[in-house]
Formats: C-alpha cells, structure tokens, sequence
C-alpha cells in the first residue's frame, strides 16, 4: 500500500509538472501572436484537466498511505508538505474553474509544484507517530491549517500577477526593486529544490566534525564547502575537490549554523546562476517577463481571485492553526497559549491576513497595498513553516 | 468609515472615540502587534532558553552588554508580558469594542429592518438587474415571491413592493468573530484574579500518594502504563490514580492519559513524562555448596525491610544505599536517594553456625566481598517502577476561551462562507423590475439572478455573457 501511495505520488507529481508546463506554453503561446489563441486555449483546457488528474492521484496517494500505515499521513514534514502542496493544487482546481482563468495556473502551479519538491527533500520514510500526536486534533490542526495555507498560495499568484498587470502605470522604482526580488528568491528556491532532489537522487552525504557545540559529527546532504567550528580540509570531498574550504564565522552558533550557511549558499549561487541564464534567455528582467506574460489580464478581476483566496483561506486557518491548535495544547499540555515561536509565527499570519482584510475596507489602501500584504502573507507562511524550524527552536518540534 | 475631520467643539472623549472606531487604526494597531510578536520568537524569551544563567546574565553575555541591557530594560526578553505589549493588545481591545458598538445600530437596521420600498431610481441603478412579466393574480410579485421563497429568500411585500433577502448571518460575521476575540481576551485575562490560576509540576511513583500543591486534595498512583511500539519507542502512557481529598476519602478514580487530561475541582492533571527506577528485586538464597535454593524472598529498593526471612535464614539490613558509593575516607555513602545502584549491608543468621555480616549489591550480585559464607544471594529479576510526571493547571479562564473560540470560528465563517443576498422589485407597465445586491461572490450571485430571470421570463434569450478572465 505505501509502495502503491509512492507511485500515486509520482503520478500526481508528474501529472502537475505537465499542467504547470502546458499552462507556461499556453501564456507563451498566446503572447507571440494572436493567430495562436485557439491553439493556446486547448493547451489550457489540457493543463487544467492534468491538475484535476494531479489532485486526484495525489488524493489516492495520501488515502493509500493513510491505510498502509494506519495512522493519519500528517505526521512529518514530507507529509505535511505534500499535503500542503496538495492542497495548494486543489484550490487552484477549485478557484480557477470558479472564474475561468487559466492564465492563474502559470503562476500557481510552480508554487505547488515548489511545495511538493520541498516535502521530497525529507525523509519519505513511514514514521511512528510520538505519543502526544496520536488524537484526533492532529488531523484537524494540521489539515485545516494546511488547506487555509494552500488557499493563500493561490492568493499569493493572483496578487503577484495583479502587482505585475499594475507595474507599468502604478508601480514606483522601489515596487519594481521589490517585485525582481521575488523572482530573485524564486530562482534561489528553485536552485536549493534542484540541489537538494539531485544529491538526495544521487544519495550523497558528507560528514564533518564540529566543535560548535562540543565535539560532534555533522552529516551533510549538500557538498560541505562551508564547515563547522573544528571542520579541517579535506574531510569530504566532492568532484575530487577537498572539502570544506572554509569554515563557518565565528559568532554563527549552533550545531546546524554552519550547514543552514552552506545550504543557503549553495541554494543563491545556483538560484543566481538559474536568474541569470533566465533572465539573459529573455534579454529583459524577469519583472517585465513577467508583465508580458500577464497581458491585459483584468486587474479587476486578479485583484478579486487574490482575495477570494484568502476569503476562503482564512476562516479553515483560523480554525485550524489557532482554535484547533489552541484546544489541543490545553488538551496534551494544559496551557492552550504558550507563545512557542511556532504558535507565535502562526499568529503572526493571522494577524497579517487579518491585516489585510482591514485594508480591503480602507479606502486608498485596498490596491496596491493590500496585493503587496496578499503577496507578502504566503512569504510569512513558508516562514513559518521552514524559517522557524531552521532558525528557532521550539516545543513545536514534530514538524 | 474613516476618520471624519475632528471639529474643535468635540471634547477628548469623542476624540477618543473617533480614534478608535477608526478602521485605519484597528490596521494599523493589528500590524504593530505583529511586527512586536515578531521580535519576541526572534529573541529567545525568559524561560525558554536553554542556559541555567538568570536573564540579567545571560542576555548580556549572548547579545553583548549594551544590547542585552537593552532588550532587559525594553523588556523584549519577556515581550508578551511587557507592558508595552499588554498596551497594544488593551488598544486592540478598545478597537474592537468601540469599532463593534459604532457600528452596530446601522448594521442593524440595514439588515434587520431594512426598507423594502426604497426610491424606483435606487433599485433601477443596482447591477443585477432584470424584468420579468407581472403575475396576473393578486400579487404581481405572486411568482417572483414563490421563486424565491423556493430559494429560501425571506420575502417582505409591502406597500405595493417586495423584498426578499437571505444570509443576514453574514454581515454579522466581523461583529461575531470580534466578539469572540473580546471573549479570548477576558478569558485570558481571567487568570490574573487571585486563585483563578495555579501552575505546577508532581512527580508521583507508583503506589504514592502526593498532596497536589496549592490545592487541599491528594493524588494517589495506582500505577503507571507504558505501551512500546515495534520500533521501541514509547506509543503511549498513561498513570492509573485515585484522587482523595482533605480527609483521606476518594473522590475520583480515572486514568490520566497523553491527550486525556484528569480534572478535579477545575485543577487539570496532565501526563506530562516519566522515567523508570529499579523497584522490587526479587532474590532467591543459595546453598554455596550443593548449588541449590533454599529460600527467596523480594526486596522493595525505594525502601526495604527491617528484616526478610527466606527459608531456614532470617536476614536483617544493617544499613541500605540506594546510590552506592565510596566517599573520599573510604566510607561507603549514597550519592542519591534514587536507587541507582542500591547496595545493602546484611546480617544473616543462618539455620546452624555463626551470624555473620555480608554485603550484597542487587543489581550486581556476582560481586561478592566475602566468598566463605555459606550461601550468596542471587538476583531473579528486578521490576522497574515507575515515576510519572504529572503538570498540574487550573486556569478559570478556560471555559470562557473555549467559548470565544467557538464565536470566533462561528463569525469567520459566517464572514466568509454566508453571502448576504438581497433582491428589492417594483412594478411599471405591466412589468416587474427586480434589482439585486450582494455583499460577497457577486458570480454566484450573477448566475442566480440570470436563473430567476429566465425562470420568470422563459422567452428571453440566456442572460449576460459569462465574464472571462483574459482578453479574448
């Protein structure tokens, strides 16, 4: 049964991958001459119809696996992602046959797509469920949570593609700054997703003594060429090359300092690299690639999709990152409040979206500026679901 | 509604009052304790970081001595409990009540008492728009009213006028869901009256029986379970208690589990760890030389006997170390009083013969000081007992956030999921003319009227075209 989930997986994988790339050809499509459309438009309708099929196999896979276990498939970070990521595609099958808009997908997609390649990089392994994660909240927590987050995603490409179809009447040097950043961090986590998938695919792995927190031996998933605090040369090597050539800057603390530095770094020169070929393919920043792609698409109506995203995100986040959350600790742990970083982080989206909703009613702030909060929610999102695993510690430690 | 210009003639209360029943400064204030909470995961809050040195210590040395002075003076190293932050979230507070009460009474009378007959050019401007033939019976609105009556529209006809609208709940939403968030807020606050909260930690062993702090009743183990997965790592536990009050009479009985709480006069007991320490060691007596038993019997390492008797041999405990050691004179001591390596000094008497004075560590019973004696002891098995942890909370509060929880979810979704839907009609020329608003998913709503409209008309051609997403 889980054999038959993984092959499920690589189904919907492969099934989304095709809808994102058909949903790309048909933009491209489009954009180089107006003959095409006919054409372009099938190739939408075929890229939507793959996302369907995506969220199908992936629904099969996520059943599969919860019967081959036996235990609910919420419990790690390659579950949750891939739930996350499965419900990031499933809102935009919904929210895109709601308004008819397959110009949406180009956009969307990818972040699904991005979501799910995350989850790979861990372990994919059965894991058993710690004590205090067998209940009944863990499903309702986690997946409510995970589906207001997916919902979000698809506000998050609505209001990016909305920032993009203002640019060029609106949009001051700063907005613009802020708008090839993102592409600029698209490309970073493209490279670390492509990174990490291909050392994970080739199963290398490196260790390194560290005497950052006392003596201890680091394992490396990526080439060490940064090390610990007490790393020496050529303890590992990559392509004949002996590694690590430097070691992590003094003041970095903590056991997992240095290799978060060597992943980051790593992830930005294949992420600039991956820009740069991009951008050079294009002969233009990715921001007006960007614009080209989304038209004269009406704002209107991207402004409208961005919030409906959240309009529907919201209340299953709600209930799910903060009531559930907060009935299950008092629950495990008597104290349904505990300002744990994570609990703290998910507040801090909320507030941010509740944010946001104010600003919708506020007159000249509910345009630019809310798409701008709308786009920048889904960054505090991945930031509370990767930043603060990576950089905090906390009681929050299952995923 | 926005500030309105501020007239010299209004005294500080109204000004008060207009401040905070502004929606630009409930924006504002709800991104100011965001960006706060912010600081606070990013600097590690008191109590929660991983050093035994008191905070006028350690925040100086991690962040240096000016900015760790400053984060103690700015009270950033206990950020939600600051006073700063206890301002924000009280102006937050006073945001949501005046911003609710402000705008209650209007809300009201639009959607409670709304008026069906408003001016013919008011119904005429709304952007779902249709007409339909009149009815020939009484009412011209005979069918337009049954049409939506079967969609569960509540119908008003009035003066010569209809009226119809569903999904009142849903402009309801924002006000429910703040006032649930003013009902989390009190039942936060609940905490801070005196008795209203308690806090602590019980270790209790099985068997004992532990006077739970700040309160006047006792919980008494009745053992604790362990459950092992596969794997080997702990599934489950849970602790088997009774719990008895001042007077030594049980009042509960129950099991508290991971996940299951056991409560007793609104105090909460939660299984919160364990750990396991040697308990009864079982010992069988052995006739040094023809190999074979000659009695047993069962020490209990927290606390042994004065005496055993084991066959023909009476063995008396001279003097008992749960933690053996040698101290720096070369004297046995115990560097605990957990039995992590109990020893024990034995006088034997046996059957026939001399008394004599042994040594015996049960958990290494092959190290013998004396191998002339005419039996050794051996250890059969040695049971673990448990000790289980227990967290121990009251909080009054609680029963009030749960039910500002339960409003919250209920006014996010009424907000979100519950269109409010409303179709005002007037007839001219024999016609009836139907105009429609909602406050939410205008498609949805676009399709329904396009439904009514051909349901009441089927001669007309298919309503508007579909708006689509691109340029065509």
């Amino acid at each position: 049964m889980i054999q038959l989930s993984s092959y499920l997986f690589l189904g919907a994988f492969a099934a989304y991958v095709a809808a994102a790339v058909l949903y790309v050809s048909r933009l491209t499509l489009r954009r180089s001459d107006a003959h095409h459309f006919a054409r372009a438009d099938q190739l939408g309708r075929h890229g939507f119809h793959a996302a369907v099929l995506g969220v199908i196999l992936q629904g099969l896979a996520i059943g599969a696996r919860w019967i081959g276990s036996g235990q609910v498939p919420l419990g790690n970070m390659f579950e949750y992602m891939s739930f996350m990521g499965w419900s990031v595609m499933f809102f935009f099958v919904l929210i895109s046959a709601w308004y008819k808009m397959p110009g949406l997908g180009a956009f969307v997609a990818p972040v699904g797509i991005a979501v799910i390649a995350y989850a790979s990089v861990f372990p994919t392994e059965v894991q058993p469920l710690a004590p205090v994660l067998r209940s009944i909240w863990l499903p309702l927590h986690v997946a409510f949570a995970a589906l207001g987050e997916g919902a979000f995603a698809v506000s998050f490409g609505a209001a990016l593609m909305y920032l993009l179809r203002v640019r060029r009447e609106q949009s001051g040097r700063w907005e613009d700054a802020l708008l090839e950043f993102f592409f600029f961090c698209g490309a970073v986590l493209t490279g670390f997703l492509v990174l990490a998938l291909s050392f994970k695919a080739a199963g290398y792995s490196a260790y390194v003594t560290s005497l950052a927190e006392g003596p201890a031996v680091l394992e490396y998933r990526l080439p060490p060429f940064i090390g610990p605090a007490g790393s020496q040369p050529g303890e590992a090597a990559f392509l004949g090359l002996p590694l690590p050539l430097v070691q992590a800057p003094a003041w970095m603390r903590g056991l997992y300092a240095a290799r978060n530095l060597n992943t980051l770094v790593l992830s930005t020169v294949a992420g600039a690299l991956l820009y740069a070929l991009v951008r050079l393919a294009a002969n233009m920043p990715l921001r007006d690639l960007g614009t080209r792609a989304v038209g004269n698409m009406s704002p209107r109506l991207l402004d409208e999709v961005s919030y409906r995203g959240i309009a529907v995100g919201y209340p299953l986040f709600t209930l799910g990152a903060l009531v559930f959350a907060m009935i299950w600790a008092q629950k495990a742990w008597g104290r349904y409040w505990d300002w744990d970083p994570k609990e703290t982080w998910a507040l801090i989206t909320w507030l941010f979206y509740s944010g946001y909703l104010h600003m919708r009613i506020v007159r000249g702030w509910e345009g630019r500026a809310a798409a701008w909060v709308a786009a920048l929610g889904f960054v505090i999102v991945l930031f509370t679901l990767v930043g603060v695993n990576l950089l905090i510690t906390g009681r929050h430690a299952y995923v | 509604m926005d500030e309105q210009g501020v007239r010299p003639d209004k005294d500080l209360l109204d000004r008060t009052w207009d401040f905070f029943s502004s929606v630009r400064v409930a924006t504002v204030l709800i991104f100011l304790v965001a960006a706060a909470s912010i600081a606070g995961t990013l600097i590690p809050q008191e109590g929660q970081y991983a050093s035994a040195l008191p905070p006028e210590q350690f925040y100086p040395q991690e962040y240096g001595p000016v900015l760790g002075a400053l984060l103690l003076r700015t009270g950033v190293t206990h950020l939600y409990s600051s006073w700063w932050y206890q301002t924000l979230l009280f102006l937050i507070a006073a945001s949501l009540v005046i911003c609710s009460l402000e705008r209650f009474v209007p809300l009201w009378r639009a959607v409670q008492r709304p008026n069906p007959a408003p001016a013919t050019e008011f119904v005429r401007g709304l952007k779902y728009r249709f007409t339909a033939p009149a009815a020939r019976g009484d009412s011209p609105y005979a069918d337009l009213a049954a049409a939506l009556r079967a969609r569960r529209y509540r119908v008003i006809e009035q003066g010569g006028r209809l009226y119809a609208d569903k999904g009142r709940m849903g402009r309801w939403g924002p006000y429910i869901t703040h006032i649930g968030l003013i009902l989390l807020l009190v039942g936060a606050g609940i905490r801070t009256l005196p008795g209203a909260y308690l806090e602590e930690y019980i270790w209790l062993r099985d068997g004992e029986v532990v006077r739970v702090p700040g309160t006047d009743f006792y919980v008494e183990s009745l053992g604790f379970a362990v459950d092992f997965g596969a794997d080997g790592e702990p599934v489950n536990y849970q602790t088997r208690v009774r719990v008895l009050d001042a007077g030594g009479n049980v009042v509960k009985v129950g099991t508290i589990a991971v996940n299951e709480p056991l409560s007793y006069d609104r105090v909460g007991l939660y299984q919160s760890s364990y750990h396991a320490d040697y308990g009864r060691a079982e010992v069988a007596v052995i006739d040094r030389a023809g190999g074979t038993e000659v009695g047993r019997f069962t020490i209990d390492l927290m606390q042994p006997e004065r005496e055993y008797v084991a066959g023909d041999f009476r063995i008396t405990v001279e003097a008992y170390y749960p933690d053996l050691a040698i101290d720096a004179r070369g004297q046995p001591t115990s560097r605990s009083s957990r039995p992590a390596n109990p020893g024990l000094k034995l006088a034997v008497v046996p059957p026939e013969g001399e008394p004599y004075t042994t040594w015996f560590l049960p958990l290494h019973p092959e190290l013998e000081f004396d191998e002339t004696t005419p039996v050794r002891f051996s250890t059969l098995r040695v049971e673990p007992v448990f000790t289980s942890g227990l967290q121990v909370k009251k909080d009054l509060g609680i029963p009030v956030v749960y039910v500002g929880l339960f409003v919250i979810s209920a006014g996010v979704f009424a907000a979100f999921y519950i269109a409010h839907r409303r179709y005002w009609a007037f007839t001219e020329d024999g016609l009836v003319v139907v105009g429609g608003w909602t406050n939410r998913n205008p498609r949805s709503f676009a399709r329904e009227t396009a439904a009514l409209a051909r349901l009441l008309d089927p001669g007309r051609c298919a309503g508007d075209v579909e708006m689509e997403g691109e340029e065509r």
